[in-house]
């Protein structure tokens, strides 16, 4: 196999792979990607057995065939040669040589016989605007568990529905038992084939958001499953995952129906109030106490070893005194990942859970965070 | 007029009666006892064939009068008590006036004793309970008695004993113990003309315990130099002055990484009986807790004094157990004696030294006996084949030639050599210099490498975490000050019949460490809310091993022992994990919280937190000294 490319489509395509490919080298083919030429087109793909990637960009190829070479190596090398041409050539020992100018180079490669065969994508049930993926994802990733068991999931659940004679609405739901995020979109989505229910684990999402932006504001991302896989087609690059086992909690029920005391807040104030409460915080439960008060939030922690801390933010805030705990870690969370000047916290009383949603969003995109309440 | 006296029936019955005689080593036992209560300072046992053919205990005590001598071979004939008020205050081993008339009814026995009182002695011969002889004789002070042929007369007996060896084992365990017990005074133990055991008077118990187990030993033990507790008794008729009673406990404890697999190491004296009793077994156990693995135990010995009247030695036939009269006192005092010695000493395990037949964590008793064992079965001539490794150096030297005998007999040094003042650094090394290490990076994500000026330790991140949390979670129970997170959803989990009824035994307690869980019916639990500090992927494991720990002594296992238990599993649920890359503050933040514990010597479960190679191996290691 032999083919010419430019060393920016290299770079760049080679550096998608990167977040996939296996960094342990427990099996050491994991940590190659494998170069395909054929056509005009050179393909790579990476696996970690979990998530595959498979990219291409153009290339004049002189001899087709294909090989594997360490990932990251080939990366690190490449990116370090001049602009413009580089040629890889695969030699009969697997290794791989490449020639750019005056730089002349051998990899020592594997032969691709061991590299694992990624299961072909099936026709796809649904589209989604990558940007709006790609925020749904950002505004959820950080509230799913770190850890998978019977109860929690290290994935998020993706939802595509058509209500009849309604807009279609997309849904992105994570939780970790403690804190659940909630985006829902109306419109913008063409009609699902049929409607999507899917679990997508986190490692797949953090990948997903950086291909949607390496795609653009206007690309679309193709998604469709088949029994043990989802597969994003973005563009020319395609992102394959296991699916992930398991039953999404029944977040229905725990999204609050009556919780009638808001406040409305200073984004900036109560983020930067928080913060600095938090740091008088115990060290492992982070936990903070907010008082909601006439016109007023007071943000502060009970007396500890290390000292205690007290804010005040202005609110406009008419309810009964609600004096409730939180992690504050879960606060600045969502507070970090909105964007709009004012948020709300809506409660019922210091023993149910409380919402935060930033104000002056779109009817059609509803951002809603859920965090239960601690007693300290 | 004589100093014993054959005890009246009345008293006679309220002693507890039965077998004093069941092996060599009870006889070694019973003679001395004797020989400590005739106040004597030196103390020569000799044995052939593991005492079955001979036993020979000579004293240079008391003696006993010529009248005496031959009373002390009836029945409830004792010169330490006189009536029954004083089975309430026994300040003596013996009390029964059984041992001797015993022991000359199943042996061949020959007394011969002479009381500074008297210009001559008395020599006496019984064989099987029969008067043979009673002569006047020239006999030095003290006593010494020579029982030969055990159970001639009582061929059932002889079947059960067990090879010479192991006899010889229990006689030179109970002559190592009550060296121990008496640091003062001389003490020899001989074997088929092999001495086996020799030990000069020594100013400190520290010293003896340095003569008898070796420096090896000493170095992973933490010495407690004497608690005391008093205890105020509300006086019988108003108006009396309450009487305070004074309890006393010192000894020696290991350091928590030695664990031994029995109790047989822990020793324990009360009023310098060497006792068993459960009651200060749990103490000792308890006071371990959390330190070394559940299942393990540590080595002990321990001697505790009290007023005699606080104390029933009059329980069981053998004199080996006892009875407190307030034992949830001395129960609690032991247990926080110790607690508070360990906490005190921090004492900080050291890299395991090379190779050497004495580990760091070897069984002193077993050991000793092990050794007595091997030696007696050693074939007599050296091998001819060469070994691969020496065997190991003995802890007792049995083979070395009788060092230079110096005028007097007691002068002989002890096998170890002679005390050195520095074997034992003043303080041992302890973890006190953690606040002072500087963390230089971790082995493989998992263990903290940090320097201090008296070396280089090496410091489980997992394990130092959970100390430090364990510990803080105590505190904040303590305080009633848990923190609860609640939960979105409930989680339900399902229980077997053997777990509901631990979780309804517990139920409590969970709740009161911040789990708020309610039974669902149906063998089945919600869990609304549990402890901050628990993530919900873990819970349902969490709950488990909690339920799991809870179980296999569940009737031993106090709600403090669970409330531990629940700390426990938390902490370790929360802690670092191993390959967990810290970046510098984290490493100063775990060490400087981890100097600030209690006890940072173990984690929660017994397993050790931190390794020290210190200066002096370094230095050594390197020929630089
Ligand atoms: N080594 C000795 N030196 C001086 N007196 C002794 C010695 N051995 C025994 N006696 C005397 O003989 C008595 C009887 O001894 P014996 O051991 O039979 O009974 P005891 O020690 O009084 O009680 P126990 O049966 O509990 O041992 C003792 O009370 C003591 O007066
Ligand atoms: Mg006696
Ligand atoms: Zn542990």
């Amino acid at each position: 196999m032999e083919f010419t490319v430019q060393k920016a489509d290299l770079v760049r395509e080679l550096g998608l792979s990167q977040g996939v490919v296996e960094k342990k080298t427990t099996i050491p083919i994991l940590s190659n990607v494998l170069l395909e030429a054929s056509g005009d087109r050179l393909s790579l793909t990476a696996t970690d057995l979990e998530l595959g990637i498979r990219c291409s960009c153009p290339a004049k190829v002189k001899k087709e065939g294909s090989g594997t070479v360490p990932a990251k190596k080939l990366l690190d090398y490449v990116r370090l040669l001049p602009d413009g041409e580089l040629t890889l050539k695969f030699l009969d020992n697997h290794w791989a040589s490449i020639t750019c100018g005056r730089s002349r180079t051998k990899m020592a490669g594997m032969s691709r016989e061991s590299f694992p065969e990624l299961p072909p994508m099936p026709e796809a049930t649904a589209e989604l605007p990558a940007p709006l993926l790609a925020s749904m994802i950002t505004k959820t990733i950080f509230a799913i568990s770190a850890e998978e068991s019977r109860f929690t999931l290290n994935g998020a659940l993706l939802v595509i529905r058509e209500d009849e004679g309604a807009a279609p609405v997309s849904v992105m739901v994570s939780t970790d038992g403690h804190r659940l995020a909630y985006i829902e979109h109306t419109g913008e989505v063409p009609p699902p084939k049929e409607a999507v229910r899917v679990l997508i684990p986190r490692k797949c999402m953090a990948e997903l958001v950086r291909l949607a932006q390496e795609a653009g504001p206007e690309s679309r991302v193709n998604l469709a499953g088949d029994d043990n896989h989802l597969f994003f087609q973005i563009g020319a690059r395609l992102l394959i995952t296991r699916r992930l086992a398991g039953n999404f909690p029944d977040f229905e029920r725990v999204l609050p129906r009556d919780n009638t005391q808001v406040a409305t807040l200073d984004r900036e104030d109560i983020k930067a109030a928080v913060e600095r409460v938090a740091q008088f915080a115990d060290e492992r439960s982070r936990a903070i106490r907010i008082l909601f008060s006439a016109n007023e939030v007071k943000v502060f922690t009970s007396s500890t070893d290390t000292g205690e801390s007290e804010e005040l933010v202005p609110s406009t805030y008419s309810g009964p005194d609600i004096d409730i705990g939180f992690n504050a870690a879960y606060l600045i969370d969502f507070l970090r990942a909105v964007s709009q000047d004012q948020v709300s916290f809506q409660l019922k009383d210091h023993k149910s859970a409380g919402e935060l949603c930033p104000v002056g969003d779109p009817a059609s995109f509803r951002y809603r965070y859920v965090v239960m309440p601690m007693r300290i | 007029m004589g100093r014993i006296r054959v005890l009246p029936d009345q008293v006679a019955n309220k002693i507890a009666a039965g077998e004093v005689v069941e092996r060599p080593a009870s006889v070694v036992k019973e003679l001395l006892e004797n020989a400590l209560d005739a106040g004597s300072t030196e103390v020569r046992i000799e044995v052939e064939a593991g005492g079955r053919r001979l036993i020979r205990v000579a004293d240079n005590g008391c003696g006993m009068l010529r009248d005496d001598a031959l009373l002390a071979f009836e029945r409830h004939a004792t010169s330490k008590l006189r009536d029954v008020k004083d089975l309430l205050a026994i300040a003596t081993l013996g009390f029964r006036g059984e041992a001797l008339p015993s022991i000359a009814s199943v042996s061949r026995l020959q007394l011969e004793t002479r009381s500074p009182e008297e210009d001559t002695g008395t020599r006496i011969e019984i064989a099987g309970g029969r008067l043979l002889r009673c002569d006047e004789a020239a006999l030095p002070g003290g006593t010494s008695i020579t029982v030969r042929d055990l159970f001639f007369n009582v061929p059932a007996r002889r079947k059960f004993l067990r090879t010479e060896q192991t006899e010889l084992a229990h006689v030179a365990s109970l002559a190592t113990h009550y060296s121990l017990a008496h640091h003062d005074k001389s003490f020899e133990l001989w074997s088929d003309g092999g001495e086996l055991l020799r030990v000069t008077p020594a100013g400190t118990l520290k010293e003896r315990v340095y003569q008898v187990f070796g420096s090896q030993v000493v170095e992973d033990l933490v010495e407690m130099t004497g608690a005391e507790k008093h205890l105020a008794i509300p006086a019988d008729r108003d108006g009396d002055e309450p009487e305070r009673r004074v309890f006393h406990l010192r000894g020696f404890l290991s350091q928590p990484q030695v664990q031994k697999a029995n109790r047989n190491s822990i020793y324990i004296f009360v009023n310098s009986r060497l006792i068993r009793d459960r009651l200060l077994m749990h103490a000792i156990t308890a006071a371990y807790h959390n330190l070394i693995p559940p299942g393990s135990f540590p080595f002990a010995l321990l001697f505790l004094e009290c007023d005699c009247e606080e104390v029933d030695v009059n329980v069981h036939p053998s004199k080996t157990e006892v009875r407190f009269r307030h034992q949830s006192f001395v129960h609690d005092f032991v247990r926080d004696a110790m607690r508070e010695q360990l906490l005190e000493s921090r004492p900080a395990p050291v890299f395991s030294p090379p190779p050497s037949p004495q580990r760091a964590a070897a069984l002193p008793y077993s050991e000793f006996t092990q050794m007595l064992i091997d030696q007696a079965s050693a074939p007599a001539m050296p091998e001819p084949v060469l070994r691969e490794s020496p065997p190991p150096a003995p802890r007792l030297d049995f083979s070395a030639p009788p060092i230079e005998v110096k005028p007097l007999r007691l002068r002989v040094p002890d096998t170890h050599g002679a005390f050195p003042a520095d074997a034992i650094p003043a303080s041992g090394a302890s973890l006190e210099s953690l606040v002072d290490l500087r963390p230089l990076g971790q082995i493989r994500e998992s263990f903290i490498v940090a320097s201090a000026a008296d070396g280089l330790w090496i410091i489980d991140q997992h394990v130092a975490h959970e100390r430090i949390l364990f510990e803080q979670i105590l505190k904040e129970r303590a305080a009633g000050r848990i923190e609860v997170q609640a939960l979105l959803l409930p989680i339900v989990i399902q229980l077997t019949p053997e777990q509901q009824v631990r979780y309804a035994r517990i139920e409590e307690e969970l709740r009161a460490c911040g789990f708020d869980t309610e039974p669902f019916g149906n063998r089945t639990v919600a869990i609304k809310a549990a402890p901050a500090a628990c993530s919900a992927a873990d819970l349902e494991t969490v709950l488990f091993e909690i339920l799991e720990n809870a179980e296999p002594e569940a009737r031993s296992m106090s709600m403090d022992d669970i409330r531990r238990a629940i700390a426990a599993s938390l902490a370790c649920r929360a802690a670092i994990k191993i390959n967990t890359r810290l970046d510098q503050t984290k490493m100063e933040w775990l060490l400087r919280e981890l100097a600030a514990t209690d006890y940072p010597m173990s984690c929660p479960h017994g397993r050790p937190i931190a390794l020290r190679y210190g200066m002096h191996e370094i230095l050594k290691a390197f020929h630089r000294i």
